[in-house]
């Protein structure tokens, strides 16, 4: 156990004592419901807190001014309703052994002007960003004594709710940054010009904080070590700005982050997946820590336990943020301290949690099904009050996470998979240039499979004979889709995405993608045959590319195409292809004016997701209890399934995953999870 | 008065009596929570009842099932905690005479899978809708069972709610008619195939739903006319529907629309605004009304009473579904009654309502801000208790809303414009080509302040000197914006939106709109230039063209650009533009990569919002009592501004509309409406 000394050692920060070095890092996972702290999210801290966390900072972008905005599922702490609320977070957080921190952020330019309030943007001067893109109004004394004012009685109920200290966002693009950066100041008062000029704003706000709460209160600002912005803030003026308020007294600790978020490029370096090596960021942290005397946290893409050791014991940081490691194991520093460390299930970095978020939705995990859904979903699985058989049959991300959840119920399983590898459909997406990450889902299942001792039948091909054979009581199936180019005519010319990334059909000289679906597959087949040296053009019927993921992602895709000299052709659905002696004659339409036009290629990779692999199902369903059906309302509401229409049937069958319809792999986890706990 | 006399006559639908033929047609403003009735949608219905309108539908799209996703603010209408909401909902509606019914509608495909109960999409085949993107079940045979019975039970709440009648939806290509339509239904069992075959799970849902109901019990559905797609149905094969569900005995109503849903574009027809004629698709229901012995309901584009009158007049229809127009003026129906035709605010048709909600947020209308926000602000406005000088400067939508607020309040209003004529921006948005009807939001507004005895000084600039001459207790600035190029160098070269658009430049052959807003202005000069014969590039640096407006309004431009050969660029930010010779050469970078490339072009317009016109707002500021600084909290809250920080001041002084910043003239409109209703 020596080996993880240095992230077991307590930490006091100004009176607070934290039990380790471990922290989640602010973030908003959409919880919270007009600003309010709901149950759920209560319950996703709190696991954390149980799973051994020492710092829980909570509470990502929490507002404080009324012109806030709260369409991430954001708190709002603009007003004194939610200290009784932040104490009922506290207070069960505290119960566990954990700390915690709210992070409080006016946002700026950084807020929609037309949701909620309908108040505008504010911002030291008139420039927009290009996510959010409202046109800020440039703020005159009154709205910034008033800002910094809301700042100072925010942190006030943040102390009253029982928060151990507070987080102030000088990061991510928010105000006080927006203040600092000569890429987003433009200011000719006091508060624009020199450095000394741009950081005050934040100082006085600093000031006006202790001037309420005093000195004895934990009071820490999270901000970027490197904008990594064409005119903002270089490495240096950032160390330097992180100098000039350590060197202030009024900050005890201070967060690096990289880049600012303003673009969907600088999205995925500042919440950074695959796309970014493991602890990309670590030495912007550490270069700070080497000048100033206040503990430097950091978090981005520190995934396992031993890198997160080392960023310690090096000296790199004080503590560790594995704020993503957390959602996908929220149980991660329990698992360590009893020697399980091989259990835990491991951060893959494909970011779709803060996807989701960015994109308005909530966050959940590509891989743990049971992050935030708390209240229904277990994340140690119970025994069932009686073993029973079942036959599991696809060895897919649906197919294993079924067989793992049954045989922890502690039902005998047996586990079909054609292909002589579990993993499915990850197999393929894990081939694609920066994607190899997502292989660890597969790791993870299928050595869980095996410990729990299900019996893996590799390379069978599971006919509905040999399901009945083992006189199941009750079987999934999980035998996935299969490759759908789209509907045009000619779709037989086609090749599928599968073909490219298994390598099973080569990428030819001149390439039309024709992508229809929106996910990953098209710009990972592209980008991949691009790589190769393919003259690629992708095109899709929708307005944009990627409609389906999010930002973080989005940005790393395009600038990946983009650079591979990839051509992007949008609105154009395509309704034929034809042979024309060694070509391929591709005929797309205007998805507006149904007006035509052609493309003559080598090759036409379609991608329009996967029609369900469905025949085994149903061939079984004749002889199942409930027909096959799955009673929805049941397995919504976290009940167990017990539909039993046909008298003569011997099991319960159920199909998850995309063999009930192409979705993607969380909802495949996910489906497996709620039903299979319950049986 | 007699030419509106059909529209006053009652209708009697079996034991329903309709106060007159006025008709607010089921749609959902977004202003459910979490399915569930809310005080703001019981007002924002109740209000309409009060205006007299004869019956509304609630409840667009009211789920019926656990899989559908509740993801525009419906209602759940799927359990029966709803019954208790439809009972406010009835209370609210009856005690002012109106009639009101609920419309229930499963989404079939036509639902997302990754929301809420994360369950799968269904449809009658797995084919994939391009809006809502879901890959969707194959319905099995207990799919069909289920979802009948949900929507019996459905149908059955309603009864025990108390309303007077339900809507079943058949419309927009939900299930139902997702089964009538060859496009989508491929089934090759009882349910698929013939005309017969695909009408068949409609009659059995009817049916499933009689047997709950009763025969007594209004029920009647909403059908497309005509799909509009040479796929989908035919007009003749939805009059044969129609005369086959009439037939039936199971239906007393049919509501007849356009088109389906499946794409924008269709989208766009459905609820097609300015873009088309008045009572663009009367024909569709009159053809159905002619062949079909059941009150016909009809609404798209019966934007005024003269329309709605001659089309129930002439026998087209029943009932005139006025929605929109009622969103824009929910008294429509008491003045109509009254007399006061010319005091009905008109829908101009700008789509700002629908766009909202179908991009998940909640309804608005562009001109309205008091409609969906009854609670706080008012329809009518109340005098004040003493009568006030009021200088408004600037007779934009932000101007004239203040000066005719500041009226009904029974103040003195001395109203500025520099220009020989009100309307600000809105009339420059109106010259470009079919989006004139805009003007309407000035028409209206000019003709109460007008009406109001507003003190009109047309051609005068109210400078600080003539403003200070009136001696005013109250100062509203409202002087807009001036067009922002954006920042790029070279900037002075390109001309404005405004400068093509009023017509100071005329487009010369070659010409690279560079749009950096995301609204309509860049596609409007776009395609006015387009048609007046130069060869245009738009180009972006956002994924998309319109980020910033819905799909019914950036539908028909999309449609228009392209058909007029607009090339449009996206992920492309303007780095520079320089003269060469007798060209321009403008430097296009690459969002995603840096990498440049150039274009040489006759003329460059950039597009980037407005600047604040705040010099007026400056030279005043010093002046006044409250320094300019707007309470936001008590903005928000509804309630009087009281900020003094200045003893010496002489007025209160506040900015609105694009004076404070870069918005819409919703923003405009709703910051005066707000602010004034309480001085």
């Amino acid at each position: 156990m020596g080996q993880y000394d240095a992230l077991l050692k307590p930490l006091t920060i100004n009176g607070v004592t934290i039990r380790n070095r471990v922290f989640s890092s602010s973030h908003c996972p959409g919880y919270n419901k007009g600003g309010h702290i709901t149950e759920r999210y209560v319950r996703y801290q709190v696991e954390k807190a149980k799973g051994g966390l020492g710092l829980a900072q909570c509470g990502g972008a929490t507002g404080v001014s009324a012109e806030n905005s709260y369409h991430y599922g954001q708190i709002n702490a603009s007003e004194d309703w939610i200290v009784p609320e932040f104490k009922r977070l506290t207070d069960r957080i505290h119960a566990h052994g954990a700390k915690c921190t709210v992070q409080l952020t006016h946002g700026g330019r950084r807020e929609r002007w037309d949701a909620e309030n309908w108040l505008p943007a504010f911002s030291p001067s008139c420039r927009r960003e290009a996510i959010h893109r409202s046109f800020p109004v440039v703020m005159e004394h009154h709205d910034i004594r008033r800002v910094q004012r809301d700042y100072a009685q925010a942190v006030r109920r943040a102390r009253e709710g029982g928060m151990d200290g507070v987080e102030l966002s000088f990061q991510a693009g928010t105000l006080v940054e927006q203040f600092w950066s000569p890429a987003m100041n433009f200011r000719e008062d006091e508060y624009g010009g020199s450095l000394e000029n741009r950081v005050r704003f934040g100082l006085d706000m600093l000031t006006e904080i202790r001037a309420l709460v005093g000195r004895d209160y934990m009071v820490g600002l999270r901000m970027p070590g490197d904008q990594m912005l064409k005119d903002g803030l270089s490495q240096s003026e950032c160390i330097e700005i992180a100098r000039i308020y350590a060197r202030s007294g009024m900050v005890d600790f201070i967060s690096v982050v990289a880049a600012q978020g303003s673009d969907a490029v600088s999205s995925a370096l500042i919440w950074p997946s695959s796309w970014v090596p493991p602890a990309g960021w670590l030495p912007l942290a550490s270069a700070i820590k080497a000048e100033v005397d206040v503990p430097i946290l950091h978090a981005a893409r520190i995934a396992d336990l031993p890198t997160a050791n080392r960023a310690v014991a090096e000296g790199h940081v004080d503590m560790v943020g594995m704020t993503r490691a957390f959602i996908a194991d929220p149980h991660l520093l329990k698992k360590m301290l009893e020697g399980r460390e091989d259990d835990v299930r491991q951060c893959v970095g494909a970011s779709y949690c803060v996807d989701r978020i960015i994109s308005g939705h909530d966050t959940v995990c590509v891989q743990n099904a049971a992050t935030s859904r708390e209240e229904s979903e277990p994340h140690v699985v119970p025994k069932a009050p009686r073993a029973r058989r079942a036959v599991v049959v696809g060895g897919g991300p649906g197919g294993l996470e079924a067989a793992r959840v049954l045989a922890e119920r502690g039902h005998t399983v047996t586990l079909f998979e054609r292909d002589d590898m579990t993993g499915g459909q990850i197999n393929i997406a894990a081939k694609a240039a920066w994607r190899g990450t997502l292989q660890g889902i597969q790791r993870w299942l299928d050595q869980q499979v095996r410990k729990l001792g299900v019996e893996m039948r590799l390379g069978v091909e599971a006919k509905a004979g040999d399901v009945r054979a083992l006189d199941p009581e009750i079987v999934i199936v999980a035998t996935g889709g299969v490759p759908n180019p789209g509907w045009f005519q000619g779709r037989a010319l086609a090749t599928s995405s599968w073909d490219i990334l298994t390598g099973r059909v080569e990428p030819a000289e001149n390439v039309l993608l024709y992508d229809e679906n929106g996910a990953h597959q098209g710009p990972s087949a592209a980008e991949f045959m691009a790589k190769r040296g393919s003259k690629v053009e992708v095109t899709s019927p929708d307005r944009a590319l990627l409609l389906e993921l999010g930002e973080t992602t989005y940005g790393a895709f395009m600038k990946e195409l983009y650079q591979a000299g990839v051509v992007v052709s949008l609105d154009l659905r395509l309704t034929q292809v034809y042979r024309e002696g060694n070509k391929l004659v591709a005929v797309l339409a205007n998805t507006y004016t149904q007006q035509e036009e052609e493309r003559i290629v080598d090759q036409v990779v379609g991608e329009c997701g996967t029609m369900p692999n469905d025949a085994l199902y149903f061939d079984l369903k004749p002889f199942a209890k409930n027909g096959g059906e799955l009673d929805l309302r049941a397995v919504a509401g976290g009940r167990g399934q017990d539909i039993a229409s046909n008298p003569d049937g011997s099991f319960q069958l159920f199909r998850v995953g995309d063999a009930w319809a192409s979705r993607n792999i969380h909802a495949a986890i996910y489906d497996s999870l709620r039903i299979c706990k319950d049986l | 008065m007699a030419q509106y006399d059909a529209l006053l006559k009652p209708l009697r639908i079996k034991g329903l009596t309709i106060r007159n033929r006025i008709l607010s047609t089921s749609h959902s403003p977004g202003y459910a929570h979490d399915g569930r009735v809310t005080d703001r949608y019981v007002r924002y219905h109740e209000e309409k009842a009060k205006g007299g309108v004869g019956l509304t539908q609630f409840g667009g799209a009211t789920a019926t099932s656990i899989e559908n996703s509740i993801d525009y603010g419906q209602l759940n209408g799927a359990d029966d905690s709803i019954i208790e909401g439809y009972r406010r909902m009835a209370d609210a509606i009856h005690r002012h005479g109106a009639a009101c019914m609920v419309q229930v509608r499963h989404g079939g495909r036509r639902e997302r899978w990754d929301i809420a109960n994360w369950l799968p999409a269904f449809a009658p085949s797995a084919m994939r809708e391009p809006v809502h993107r879901s890959f969707p079940v194959a319905m099995d045979e207990h799919d069909l069972r289920r979802v009948r019975d949900d929507y019996a039970q459905a149908v059955r709440r309603a009864k025990d709610g108390g309303l007077d009648g339900v809507e079943v939806s058949c419309a927009n290509q939900t299930l139902i008619d997702q089964f009538w339509s060859p496009d989508v239904n491929r089934r090759t069992d009882a349910y698929g195939g013939s005309l017969e075959n695909r009408m068949r799970f409609g009659f059995e849902v009817l049916e499933a739903a009689r047997r709950l109901v009763g025969d007594d019990f209004v029920v009647g559905i909403r059908m497309s006319g005509d799909e509009m797609i040479k796929e989908g149905l035919s007009q003749d094969d939805c009059i044969a529907i129609a005369r086959a569900y009439a037939k039936s005995g199971l239906v007393d109503f049919i509501s007849v629309m356009a088109a389906q849903g499946r794409d924008y574009r269709s989208n766009a027809l459905s609820y097609i605004g300015m873009d088309a004629p008045l009572a663009p698709f009367l024909h569709l229901a009159s053809a159905i009304k002619a062949e079909v012995d059941l009150p016909i309901f009809h609404a798209t584009r019966l934007a005024d009473v003269a329309t709605a009158a001659r089309a129930v007049e002439d026998g087209h229809i029943d009932m005139a579904g006025m929605t929109r127009a009622l969103i824009a003026d929910p008294h429509l129906a008491a003045k109509l009654r009254d007399g006061r035709v010319d005091d009905i605010r008109q829908c101009v048709g700008a789509v700002y309502c629908i766009d909202r909600v179908v991009h998940g947020k909640d309804a608005l209308c562009i001109q309205n801000p008091a409609t969906g926000r009854e609670r706080t602000v008012p329809h009518e406005i109340a005098r004040a208790p003493a009568r006030r000088r009021v200088v408004v400067v600037g007779a934009g939508p932000a101007g004239l809303e203040a000066a005719r607020v500041a009226a009904s309040r029974g103040h003195a209003v001395v109203l500025f414009e520099r220009q020989a004529r009100t309307g600000g921006q809105i009339m420059i948005a109106a010259r470009a080509g079919w989006r004139e009807s805009l003007s309407g939001i000035q028409r209206w507004l000019d003709g109460q302040v007008q009406k109001l005895g507003v003190d009109l000084r047309l051609g005068q600039e109210g400078s600080a000197a003539a403003v200070l001459a009136e001696k005013p207790d109250v100062v509203i600035v409202a002087t807009g914006g001036r067009p922002n190029k954006g920042i790029f160098a070279g900037a002075e070269l390109a001309l404005s939106t405004w400068d093509v658009l009023e017509g100071r430049a005329a487009p010369a052959e070659s010409v690279l709109v560079f749009d950096d807003n995301g609204a309509e202005q860049g596609p409007s000069v776009a395609e006015y230039m387009a048609e007046r014969g130069a060869r245009v590039e738009i180009a972006t640096p956002e994924r998309q063209l319109m980020a910033e407006i819905g799909m019914v309004n950036f539908s028909p431009f999309l449609r228009r650009l392209y058909a007029k050969g607009v090339i449009i660029s996206p992920d492309l930010g303007l780095a520079s533009l320089t003269r060469e010779g007798n060209t321009l050469v403008a430097v296009l970078r690459n969002e995603y990569t840096g990498a440049e490339e150039e274009r040489v072009v006759d003329q460059v317009v950039a597009e980037h919002g407005t600047l604040p016109n705040d010099d007026l707002y400056k030279a005043l500021k010093p002046q006044s009592t409250n320094l300019g600084e707007i309470d936001m909290r008590a903005l928000v809250a509804g309630t009087p501004q009281a900020a003094r920080h200045n003893p010496d001041g002489r007025f209160q002084l506040f900015r609105v509309g694009d004076a404070w910043t870069s918005r819409n003239i919703h923003a405009a409109i709703y910051d005066s409406l707000r602010l004034c209703k309480d001085l």
